[in-house]
């Protein structure tokens, strides 16, 4: 019995290592890929959808003549295209359009796009036109819904809220697309003199399954139940989201005191998982939004005082309709937040602020707004222009809102509002939720393998200039008086240079916690940074989470390095509304680490829509939880006769 | 394509041998009993082939080292069982005259047991499919796609080389137990020499499919020269003649 058995381990053995040494005479597997994912909510399915295995003949269309070729004589599929958009060949809407019919036709089965950072490309974002526009104020309003005034968003093609019925793939490792095009597309594929190629051609597998389908609600009820097929009960969808992270000066002690809410977003979504740079959108906001935190420090007394709070918000599920700034004010409706509405005096939010050379446009909301918040806003847009300097802030033309969180506010309430933005009635960011929004351009100055920039650059003087302005105006604002701020420009320049370029710096590595993972980036993308991606809301424990790191960031900006605290000390503080965050610290040589004081606290951002039993229905809130990193590519020759697969 | 492709390949490797089962094998309980024997001294030979190439780490790189005394444990192991079934001959005869109350000397099965040519061809074909089957079912499993060998420009033949040797060493095999068993019978132990030298040619022809790049034609021309001698050879032992194929067909 037991020969029997070491018999079968040895042949099992066997087998395995000669499969190996035959499958690489038959395969090539690629690295380097990201995959777009399925998304669902109540009613719809999003994304891409998976596939078990899609086998597809290798066709590379990276100009109009290839183009034209394939709609024309391109018979042997099903196919795998694989497009490479340049300043030429762009990936537009009607390109796009082309392919949709070829798949209606299965003609094509999946797809690959090449990603090798922005140069590359002159605009390009997946987002609709008018961003968030179903659950926007002006939703209900006939006249200014849909953005029938606006384009705020020109170059949006609207991908992100369209569903594919094929695997398509990001490929952003350079030398794996040139093995594949040298060895599959130049040898096997292209046809040569307008005629098609022989048989074997050259194909590729794509394993991307994804096992959440129809909608949220299909993809629940499935998750909960054990078939005699599945055995157990699986995890196919996982709810997306992401926490809010919240701190304070000195926050609201007592229930009369007055709040300035300072709102920036953290999170974006693209197209593809991993490929998330988030530069322009959301990052320059919420590093300007730190650096106002960081000048604000030495004026906690004087607020106090004065009986006023400044509360830093950062959201982070705002790209979904609003995600997290209306789980918040749903909260806050029902008592289960720390603010009040009655307590909120102003909202101040800085958006996009990285593109304009020198101005940012303040918009405020001219639409139905009473004659008092009209002049209340007008104020405040006076005092952001009285102390601008080098960089002008302009009233916008506009008079609604653009993309913002505020707008989930305005929807409940009347409040005082002013959007901080470099653009005016549209975005100047050509990138907008896309990969390509990297803004490194700004950037190329700064060696890759810095781990500390001592000198300012540009964008970094630029969002200095526009965070002490803001600072300024914050403090007129609260306390009625004028002081002079300094914003610390290193700090925006390191800010800059960990968040955008190469996040193992040594900025981050100081203020994140002892256990954390810095270098979750992926080798060879254009930036290695982490990925700026709005999904699954994750554990805060997780060594990864970007959550933890924004956290980690917001308790740096708004809070104290404390020496003379234990770790045990640190992780039990909790006076006043200050909390203790034990990290790294700056004295790292030592390796004992140091405790962060500040008043940071997290608010979920999971969506109130989630319980099926609530009344608070609409929201997009599910994500199809394939969670599993998918298979790698694999790619093969496939002999297929012409004349076996023609189509039409 | 590839879904052809693999039962092309799997009923090239072993149609023959598996009509074979059927025809001859198959219809005797005794003789399915003698062929899953045989089969499972065929696998203690690739047990200790395997042992040896785990243990002598220095040479697992080593082709050819592996192949020679795999060969050569094949052959004794074939010997052992030719041992182990003269042994048990009586005893068989025995258990099948018990089985069968008041069977004479001349039913079928002791037929078989007195026939030597014909136990020894189960005994071959068992030896055949089992090696057959240990070298092409990796191939075979790999052969259903969705891709086919040649992306780095290897020949396409190669699924087709390997269902044709398969094939070749199948046949091989059972030739070769005829051969040998005839031979120990009449104590002509030079007959035995050969089949082992026969044996250690055609498995070594195979190493030349290990170069870059392979050389086919090489490895199958010799494998079916020696197919073919053997086979007549076979035939000549267990009592064939001209005269004899021609009465069959009735000439």
């Amino acid at each position: 019995m037991l020969i029997l058995l070491y018999l079968s381990f040895l042949t099992c053995l066997t087998g395995a290592i000669e499969k190996n040494k035959l499958s690489e005479k038959i395969y090539i597997s690629l690295e380097g890929s990201s995959v777009c994912y399925l998304r669902l909510n109540r009613e719809n399915t999003y994304g891409c959808k998976g596939a078990e295995s899609a086998v597809g003949v290798l066709f590379y269309m990276d100009n109009a003549a290839r183009q034209q070729w394939f709609k024309n004589n391109a018979r042997q599929g099903p196919y795998t295209l694989l497009i490479n958009p340049t300043k030429n060949f762009p990936f537009t809407k009607e390109l796009m359009l082309e392919i949709r019919q070829y798949i209606n036709d299965k003609k094509v089965n999946s797809l690959l796009v090449t990603y090798f950072g922005n140069s590359t490309v002159e605009q390009f974002s997946p987002e609709s036109t008018c961003p968030n526009h179903k659950y926007d104020l002006y939703s209900n309003d006939d006249s200014y819904k849909d953005c029938l005034d606006y384009n705020w968003n020109v170059q949006g093609t609207n991908w992100l809220n369209e569903y594919f019925e094929i695997p398509i793939l990001a490929l952003y490792k350079a030398d794996q697309v040139e093995k594949l095009i040298d060895i599959c597309w130049k040898k096997r594929n292209e046809p040569k003199n307008d005629q098609p190629p022989q048989s074997p051609l050259c194909a590729v597998e794509i394993k991307s399954q994804m096992r959440g389908a129809v909608n949220a609600e299909v993809c629940l009820r499935r998750t909960g139940k054990t078939t005699n097929l599945n055995g157990e009960s699986k995890e196919l969808c996982t709810i997306i989201g992401a926490r809010t992270i919240i701190s304070s000066y000195p926050g609201p002690l007592l229930q009369e005191d007055k709040v300035i809410l300072v709102l920036a977003q953290y999170l974006t979504l693209t197209m593809f998982e991993t490929l998330a740079p988030g530069a322009n959108n959301p990052l320059s906001g919420m590093i300007t939004l730190l650096a106002v935190a960081k000048a604000l420090k030495t004026s906690e007394k004087e607020l106090q005082t004065h009986g006023r709070s400044i509360v830093f918000m950062l959201f982070g599920g705002e790209t979904l309709d609003y995600l997290s700034s209306t789980k918040l004010v749903f909260d806050m409706k029902n008592k289960n937040f720390f603010i009040d509405k009655k307590q909120i005096e102003l909202i101040v939010e800085l958006s996009q602020l990285a593109g304009s050379k020198d101005q940012i446009y303040m918009h405020t909301n001219k639409i139905n707004s009473s004659v008092a918040i009209s002049q209340a806003n007008e104020k405040i847009t006076q005092k952001f222009t009285e102390y601008s300097k080098n960089i002008a802030f302009k009233e916008a033309k506009n008079n609604i809102l653009p993309p913002a969180s505020l707008q989930s506010f305005l929807k409940w309430f009347e409040v005082p509002g002013v959007v901080l933005a470099d653009h005016n009635t549209e975005f100047i960011n050509k990138f907008y939720n896309s990969r390509y929004d990297t803004l490194l351009d700004e950037l190329r100055d700064l060696p890759f393998n810095t781990s500390f920039v001592n000198k300012s650059f540009p964008l970094a003087k630029k969002i200095s200039e526009i965070a002490e302005t803001i600072t300024q105006t914050i403090y007129s604002l609260a306390t009625n008086k004028t002081k002079t701020v300094n914003v610390d420009e290193i700090y925006v320049s390191n800010l800059l240079f960990c968040l955008l370029k190469n996040n193992s710096c040594d900025l981050l590595r100081e203020i994140i916690p002892t256990d954390f993972n810095l270098t979750a980036g992926y080798g060879d993308k254009p930036t290695w940074t982490r990925d700026w991606h709005l999904s699954v809301q994750q554990s805060l424990s997780r060594k990864i989470s970007t959550e933890q790191l924004v956290l980690s960031l917001m308790a740096n900006a708004t809070g104290i390095f404390s020496h003379n605290v234990t770790e045990k000390q640190c992780n039990s503080y909790n006076t006043g509304n200050k909390t203790g965050l034990w990290v790294n610290g700056f004295e790292i040589d030592k390796s004992v680490g140091m405790c962060i004081i500040s008043a940071i606290r997290h608010h979920s951002g999971l969506s109130p829509g989630y319980d099926p039993s609530s009344i608070f229905y609409n929201y997009l809130s599910h994500k199809d939880l394939f969670y599993l990193q998918p298979q790698p590519t694999r790619f093969l020759i496939m002999a297929i006769r012409s004349g076996l697969r023609v189509h039409g | 394509m590839t879904i052809k492709e693999f039962f092309g390949c799997a009923f090239l490797a072993f149609g023959p041998a598996v009509s074979l089962f059927i025809f001859v094998v198959g219809r005797e309980p005794i003789r399915v009993i003698l062929f899953i024997a045989s089969s499972f001294f065929w696998l203690i030979a690739l047990l200790i082939s395997s042992l040896l190439w785990f243990a002598v780490v220095p040479l697992r790189e080593k082709l050819a080292f592996g192949l020679v005394f795999s060969v050569l444990f094949q052959e004794a192991s074939r010997l052992a069982y030719y041992k182990l079934v003269q042994k048990a001959e009586n005893g068989l005869q025995k258990m099948m005259q018990d089985g069968q109350a008041g069977a004479d000397e001349d039913s079928k099965q002791i037929k078989f047991i007195k026939n030597h040519h014909l136990m020894a061809l189960v005994c071959g074909l068992a030896f055949g499919m089992t090696s057959g089957a240990f070298a092409l079912v990796n191939i075979l499993s790999a052969s259903v796609g969705p891709g086919t060998v040649g992306i780095h420009g290897d020949s396409d033949h190669f699924f087709i080389t390997s269902s044709l040797l398969t094939f070749a060493f199948v046949m091989l095999n059972t030739f070769w137990q005829v051969i040998s068993y005839a031979a120990l019978d009449k104590k002509s132990y030079w007959q035995v020499g050969v089949v082992v030298i026969f044996h250690l040619l055609a498995s070594c022809l195979t190493l030349l499919n290990n170069r870059d790049p392979p050389i086919y034609a090489a490895t199958i021309t010799p494998a079916y020269v020696l197919l073919i001698i053997s086979g007549i050879w076979a035939f000549v032992v267990a009592g064939g003649s001209l005269s004899g194929i021609k009465a069959f067909c009735g000439f």
